[in-house]
């Protein structure tokens, strides 16, 4: 099977994409990016606006009408929910190697 | 009595680390920047009687509209870091921490980080590419003796053989005129020099920080 080149995502990619299954505006990924890593992944204000820069080039994500005036709202799209998939069964299938080891 | 507001001139061009230590380094003496104006190398500190003194980070970022610009002041502003200075045609971007338990950076990793250094040396070389443009039209007005033999551009005779107080007098007498005859190829030459060495700099920053990215992963 080949996989996609943009495969493996970074921890922060991938969590950032999962963030944006329901729409939201910059500071609400950071923050849920932290919940959902339980405190271990932190995103800084200026990595955290590049990285959606670069989810927008991608077009992985994409920015949806918002009822803030200052902020924009985004949210994730097809082909980044499809990256987002091939990208958990890859982790999967890491976890399965690991649980055959007993690790 | 001490002073309460102080102007400081220094020239960082795209060292944004040396120039946050520069204004760390009042933060320590007590001072908080409330303004910076690159373009006039300029930045204006304040006396500050609180505990607190904030942090400031620099982000280099032209962000062409004026809603984007809004969108992406409005995250640094819930992420708890406030403009001080720069605007949406301006490139830098001045941020203070809102409070003391704001974290310390606006990059957490250096990915990101190395892709600031990469912005500056587009920028860089924008400059040079405009530099480059910009020597056509100066071709005849230029004097390559000015990088060969720099002590000919003064008619003065006798200036460089003289010494003490005459050279002084004379150096400094005939350097308006030497200034006002080459002003344009002068100025250039800074221009094209400056330009030129933001590139190598930012370039080699950029690539350091990527390499140390890649040896994490």
């Amino acid at each position: 099977m080949n996989r996609s080149k943009y495969l493996p995502l970074t921890e922060t990619t991938y969590l950032i994409l999962i963030a944006l299954i329901e729409p939201g505006h910059g500071y609400r990924i950071m923050q849920k990016v932290e919940e959902l890593s339980e405190g271990n992944v932190r995103i800084a204000a200026g990595t955290m606006y590049g990285a959606i820069e670069n989810l927008l080039k991608l077009k992985w994500i994409k920015s949806v009408p918002s009822e803030d005036a200052r902020r924009k709202v985004y949210q994730i799209t097809d082909a980044g929910m499809n990256i987002l998939k091939e990208e958990a069964r890859r982790l999967r299938s890491m976890v399965e190697v690991a649980e055959e080891y007993k690790l | 009595m001490e002073q309460n507001i102080i102007i400081r001139h220094r020239i960082f061009l795209v060292n944004l680390e040396k120039e946050q230590k520069f204004i760390d380094a009042y933060r320590e003496k007590g001072y908080k920047l409330v303004k910076a104006e690159p373009g006039w190398f300029k930045y204006t500190f304040l006396k500050c009687g609180e505990a607190f003194i904030p942090k400031v980070r620099i982000d280099y970022r032209t962000i062409s509209k004026r809603d984007e610009y809004e969108n992406y002041i409005a995250l640094y502003e819930d992420a708890g870091w406030k403009l001080i200075s720069g605007d949406f045609h301006s490139g830098r971007h001045y941020f203070e921490q809102m409070s003391p338990n704001i974290d310390d950076e606006i990059f957490s990793d250096s990915e990101s980080y190395s892709e600031l250094y990469k912005r500056l040396f587009a920028y860089a070389l924008s400059c040079f590419l405009i530099s480059i443009l910009c020597f056509f039209p100066l071709i005849k007005l230029y004097d390559f003796r000015m990088l060969t033999h720099p002590r000919d551009l003064f008619l003065t005779p006798g200036l460089w053989e003289s010494s003490g107080f005459k050279f002084i007098a004379g150096f400094l007498f005939e350097l308006p005129f030497v200034l006002w005859r080459n002003g344009a190829p002068i100025i250039w030459t800074v221009f094209f020099a400056a330009s030129l060495i933001c590139m190598i700099k930012s370039k080699m920053k950029e690539k350091a920080l990527k390499d140390s990215s890649g040896n994490k992963g």
